[in-house]
């Protein structure tokens, strides 16, 4: 039976590597998202770093709290300080994956390729968003957080978020050229 | 639908398609730096924090490296082949810091691979870097078995015997020096990165040489065939890797 994080963290706690292996495992695709999106190819060192943090503060994490939102706040100050010691008066150079087998989708070639011009402007877009919105962004929408979630990863209010993300998505349609005009 | 949403929904699908790094190894590399070292149970202090990461750099080092079954930790200080891990507090100061692609190798004239193999206990190899090129040699007798240097301007190889009796060559890891559990050449090695980290040399009576204390930067460390080799200089791990690969095995039993 499919153990549950509060018992994997359980077990981490008392030195389990296995089981801290087998949490990492389930949040580490989210988590290289979110590196990515701040870090660009920084990504993979900062959440090396944020998952050896995470494991030796787990004294810290409250049990029962969902564990997503907490380690991914610990990835998230790591991507930036990645950015910000690396890479932060450089524009984010960002990519899509070519790989059209993602999620199952296979479109035909001619799909493909459109939908990858797409994704490829609105990605440019994203990589061009101030920090602080790229950060809430990431979360929200390439992470599949809450905004309760998003607000908890994030240490603010969920006004906050809302607010946030409100100016960095018509901060993209403006880049896009998708104004809203009513 | 509104723009906005369908704008969301395109975000949400992008995130799906980001050129993600695989992190194929990624577990690995975090559960073998956490080994032996359990979550603190309070906030630890700066002190402990050092300690910390001194111990997590040491056992990267004893489970990348070749270990005899005689290895062992004293302390903060651990021992891996060859090569001994201390905090870099334990250093003495360093009597001359160079960077790794000025430094001339330790105590040694420019001699030929022949001349070096007369003075070593271990068989020296030389990479076949394309194109070729003839390195500045020089040798290190003070360190037990001996110490090849082979200085190629940007890049330097450096040999020493990777035999089970005492240590000959020290690392002192500062918190913030990363590593990276990596394959070189078809064996376990060590890629270590970020901030600078001391390197110094054993004498014949096991002290640590003052003299021989020097800063490095980027260094790919691994051991074979009773050898351990370090190379110096390189920013991009595939292009140390590259001069590993070049570097033929030494022959089975090769004499002095």
């Amino acid at each position: 039976m499919r153990a549950s994080d509060d018992e994997l963290i359980d077990r981490s706690r008392a030195g389990d590597r296995d089981a801290y292996g087998e949490l990492l495992a389930r949040h580490q695709l989210v988590a290289l998202r979110i590196g990515y999106a701040i870090a660009g190819d920084d990504a993979e060192d900062a959440v090396q770093e944020a998952m050896v943090k995470a494991f030796r503060h787990l004294d810290r994490f409250r049990t029962g709290a969902p564990f997503r939102p907490w380690f991914l706040a610990i990835v998230t100050n790591e991507a930036h300080n990645r950015r910000r010691d690396h890479s932060r008066h450089r524009t984010l150079e960002l990519r899509v994956t070519t790989n059209s087998m993602v999620r199952g989708d296979a479109p035909s070639a001619e799909d493909g390729a459109v939908r990858n011009g797409q994704r490829a402007m609105l990605l440019t877009a994203f990589a061009r968003l101030p920090d602080r919105d790229r950060e809430v962004v990431a979360l929200r929408y390439f992470a599949e957080l809450s905004e309760a979630e998003t607000a908890q990863t994030l240490g603010c209010a969920i006004g906050t978020v809302k607010s946030r993300l409100s100016r960095a998505v018509g901060r993209l349609r403006i880049t896009l050229g998708e104004e809203s005009h009513d | 639908m509104t723009d906005s949403r369908d704008l969301e929904a395109r975000l949400v699908a992008l995130g799906h398609h980001l050129d993600t790094p695989e992190g194929q190894h990624l577990i690995t590399a975090v559960t073998d730096r956490i080994a032996g070292v359990g979550p603190t149970r309070s906030v630890p202090t700066r002190r402990s924090l050092r300690f910390v990461a001194a111990v997590a750099a040491a056992v990267i080092i004893l489970g990348a490296l070749v270990i005899p079954p005689s290895r062992r930790a004293i302390g903060n200080l651990f021992r891996a082949g060859n090569v001994e891990v201390r905090s870099a507090k334990d250093f003495p100061e360093p009597s001359v810091t160079t960077t790794s692609t000025t430094q001339a190798g330790p105590g040694g004239q420019p001699r030929t691979i022949a001349d070096a193999q007369r003075v070593v206990d271990f068989p020296v190899t030389v990479p076949d870097v394309i194109p070729p090129r003839t390195p500045t040699i020089s040798v290190d007798p003070r360190v037990p078995g001996g110490i090849v240097t082979l200085d190629y301007g940007e890049f330097r190889v450096v040999e020493t015997a990777a035999g089970p009796g005492r240590p000959t060559i020290a690392k002192g890891m500062e918190p913030g020096t990363r590593l990276r559990s990596v394959t070189v050449a078809g064996t376990s090695g060590l890629w270590i990165t970020g901030t600078h980290h001391l390197v110094a040399y054993f004498d014949r009576d096991g002290n640590l040489r003052q003299d021989t204390v020097s800063e490095h930067g980027h260094v790919l460390l691994w051991a074979r065939d009773g050898v351990t080799y370090r190379i110096e200089g390189f920013d991009q791990l595939a292009d140390a890797q590259a001069v590993a690969d070049a570097i033929p095995a030494p022959p089975p039993e090769a004499g002095g």
